[in-house]
């Protein structure tokens, strides 16, 4: 029921993450790769996949270097070794811990800035009632609570069509009914052909790999 | 849409209207510390003015990026602007606009409570308008390059002084001559040209 809602929803939106389109084939491709952050090494050789569709967990201990792999995927970090290569040139949606809502701002000004085109009074209430926000578009972002930002971030990926998810722990704070709403996300933009890579709380989507680092990988490997 | 962000978020937290508080406050007070002496006033006014936009100025800087640094949205910036470069010039622009060129009310104000003359207050006004992106675009370069600096404040202060230093003595040294609008354009342009790129270098870095 949950997914015809929101798949319906979508489509009376309009929004980029429903219909026909699909994301144009992409792949990035790391191999023999390392992975550091403040002069620190967290990997030494990182050989993975991710094409459309797919769905990377990264598993590891607080501090193994899951929010750096991640960061290092959408470009917002340097590899130290090695590279990864990206071809197709997919745009990438970091969703970290500080998931870049401006405090100050309403959820109504985030959906504006966001969408950069006009959107009508109308369908930013259509928006904020399809993450269960209606009625609250005025309010600034700081005056929400940890779940209810959550889920405005998701408005986030909805609007701006990018093929590739960076999600760092996105379910923290979430309610059931907000789980489900980013599993009908993830699930909807992988039928695209939309990628996602996910640090933590993999049972909630269908990863088809996975990714060990710090202690888990040494324990996987021996 | 980036400028048009910015120019609410100088207004809702807080920047932009202490940069004004300060220029008024400083008009206000520098009579009552400097004595009531009139002619005094009259002829130290255009330093004194500069100086004080000057350090209003300074104290907005740190708002620049640190706000959005903190809460992830400098990442988001430089996703939907494609480069450092770009949300470093569209940080400027928003910081021009919205703290800078209300400081064209203010500054006649603080001007006449230092009874500074009419030809000298147009003076003042075209030289601060010539000179202000440099303001904005060099700020942003000090504001970048601090961003992730424990006590950044500090080390701000050592970055700006010799980018103020001479748009001071530039603006002091030629007041009331043609030539002094020349330069201080220059400084602009140029700041305009070279600041995205150094301040993109600066954010880079921190967000390493």
């Amino acid at each position: 029921m949950m997914a015809q809602g929101f798949a319906a929803a979508l489509e009376a939106l309009g929004l980029p993450l429903s219909g026909a389109a699909r994301f144009a084939p992409f792949a990035l491709e790391a191999s023999d790769m390392g992975l550091a952050r403040g002069g620190k090494t967290l990997a030494h050789s990182l050989s993975f996949g991710l094409r459309n569709g797919e769905a990377l967990a990264i598993l590891g201990d607080n501090g193994a270097g899951k929010s750096s792999l991640l960061r290092l995927m959408g470009g917002l970090l340097a590899a130290p070794r090695g590279a990864l290569v990206a071809q197709g040139a997919p745009a990438c949606h970091y969703v970290g811990h500080r998931p870049g809502l401006t405090a100050a701002l309403s959820l109504d000004e985030h959906m504006r800035f966001w969408a950069a085109r006009t959107l009508p009074r109308t369908e930013r209430q259509r928006l904020a009632a399809l993450v269960q926000l209606e009625g609250l578009e005025r309010r600034r972002t700081d005056q929400f609570s940890e779940g209810q930002r959550r889920r405005i971030v998701l408005l986030r990926l909805l609007l701006v069509p990018r093929a590739v998810w960076l999600l760092d722990e996105p379910f923290g704070a979430l309610d059931e009914a907000g789980k489900a709403l980013w599993q009908e996300a993830v699930a909807a933009h992988r039928a695209r052909g939309g990628a996602v890579a996910l640090a933590g709380a993999q049972s909630l989507i269908a990863p088809t790999r996975r990714l060990a680092l710090g202690a888990a990988a040494q324990k996987a490997e021996g | 849409m980036m400028v048009w962000r910015e120019w609410l978020l100088w207004h809702r937290q807080s920047g932009a209207g202490l940069t004004h508080m300060f220029v008024l406050l400083a008009a206000i007070l520098l009579p009552f510390g400097l004595g009531p002496n009139l002619p005094l006033l009259r002829s130290l006014a255009p330093g004194l003015m500069w100086v004080i936009v000057l350090l209003a100025v300074f104290l907005s800087l740190e708002h620049m990026f640190q706000p959005d640094a903190e809460d992830g949205s400098l990442d988001e910036l430089r996703a939907m602007g494609g480069s450092y470069e770009a949300v470093a010039l569209a940080k400027a622009c928003g910081h021009w606009l919205a703290v800078l060129a209300p400081l064209a009310v203010s500054v006649p104000l603080a001007a006449l409570l230092l009874n500074m003359e009419m030809a000298a207050l147009g003076w003042l006004l075209a030289e601060f308008l010539c000179a202000s992106p440099a303001l904005s675009f060099l700020g942003s370069i000090g504001a970048a390059l601090t961003l992730r600096v424990k006590r950044g404040g500090l080390l701000l202060g050592l970055i700006m002084t010799p980018f103020y230093l001479p748009l001071l003595i530039f603006a002091l040294g030629g007041f009331g001559q043609a030539t002094s609008l020349l330069v201080l354009s220059g400084f602009s342009l140029a700041a305009l040209l070279l600041a995205p790129i150094v301040a993109a270098a600066g954010l880079r870095a921190a967000q390493q």
